[in-house]
């Protein structure tokens, strides 16, 4: 890699003169420098609109740093080039997959749930270590944008640990039953479209909309059979009250069918869990 | 190893995909300034001005500005590795 390393010595020269201001180490250094690199073979460059205005001002240096990073990158040269919204999303799904604590839940999103969703749970699992709300938004939103319902689904039961509490032993109840990896991936599929056993009450949901998921949930697992329990979750003060101004209807309406009702919470967050009995 | 981040301006934008020889045509879809053809991203979508946001070696792979495609991108990295 000598022709590499000796063109990314003529960037760092060039780009002495025409870059200004603090240019950081990028801190993901796992995984983009090889362990037998060295910082010197490791350069960041920061383009800011000031640094662009300096590169304009000098065209002839300029076009030259331009050619020799396209050799560079012809070469084989290793490069990445994020946007700040993105050099930000890299060190947030870093930050996840290289935490200890998480690998026995990557190996299984790996190996286990379709490749389509791999990004989503990830990028859920980030939510879990967000510092707040803008972030966990920002997160939630750029899930919705990439993959609609499915996104917001994965990130509501990610967040709600039903990977863990659902998932995971649904795969492990069926995966050494003859044909169980094609029933437990349909299953799954039915659980990411439309998770039938809760409701995640949204800001952006009326009193009227919740109601009716609620009936409709509670009748589909009255008709459905094996699951007679309905989790019912709301975050941030909003949500909890319009939840607690809900229940009691609920509790009238299901008198014949509710077993037991369970509530937990804490400032700004409610669970509430119906066991559900069919009425005699 | 070279690593540019960059701060996403229009004008900055410009100058990144000038770099790897692409162009944005009329609709907005980014393409190969050589063979006209539109980029794809790591999702196998095609790459428009206002969604790009990474590109990285590895036959370039461009990735959108979102969570889900650099978890994506991350992800598919590391079973490579593996």
């Amino acid at each position: 890699m000598a022709i590499v390393d000796n063109t990314l010595a003529k960037i760092r020269k060039l780009s002495l003169n025409l870059f200004t201001g603090k240019t950081e180490l990028f801190c993901n250094n796992k995984i983009f420098s090889p362990t037998n690199v060295d910082k010197s073979q490791h350069l960041h460059l920061h383009l800011s609109p000031e640094n662009l205005a300096q590169l304009n001002k000098n065209s002839l240096e300029s076009k030259e740093l331009l050619s020799i990073i396209q050799k560079y990158i012809a070469d084989g040269g290793e490069y990445i080039f994020p946007d700040s919204p993105n050099t930000k999303n890299l060190e947030k799904v870093s930050s996840v997959i290289y935490d200890r604590s998480k690998q026995t839940l990557l190996e299984f999103i790996q190996r286990v749930i379709p490749r389509q969703d791999h990004g989503l749970w990830v990028s859920a699992l980030a939510i879990r270590t967000a510092n707040n709300m803008e972030e966990i938004k920002k997160i939630k939103l750029d899930m919705v944008y990439s993959a609609g319902h499915r996104g917001a689904n994965i990130s509501n039961l990610c967040n709600a640990q039903y990977l863990e509490s659902k998932i995971i032993p649904l795969y492990n109840k069926f995966f050494e039953l003859p044909n169980g990896l094609a029933t437990f991936l349909a299953s799954y599929e039915r659980i990411v479209s439309y998770p039938v056993f809760a409701v995640f009450v949204g800001e952006t949901q009326s009193q009227e909309e919740i109601l009716e998921e609620i009936r409709t949930k509670i009748t589909m697992l009255l008709k459905g059979g094996d699951q007679y329990q309905l989790d019912i979750h709301g975050i941030n003060v909003v949500n909890v009250n319009k939840i607690k101004v809900l229940l009691p209807i609920i509790t009238n309406e299901y008198e014949h069918n509710i077993e037991q009702k369970i509530e937990q919470g804490r400032e700004g967050f409610i669970k509430v869990q119906i066991i559900l009995k069919q009425s005699k | 190893m070279l690593t540019i981040t960059w701060d996403n301006t229009p004008q900055i934008k410009k100058y990144i995909l000038k770099l790897m020889g692409k162009a944005v045509r009329k609709d907005g879809v980014i393409i190969d300034v050589a063979s006209q053809q539109p980029v794809v991203d790591n999702d196998d979508q095609e790459l428009t001005f206002d969604t790009f946001g990474m590109v990285a070696k590895g036959s370039e792979i461009y990735v959108r500005e979102n969570i889900v495609s650099v978890a994506n991108f991350l992800t598919k990295r590391m079973q490579q590795s593996h």
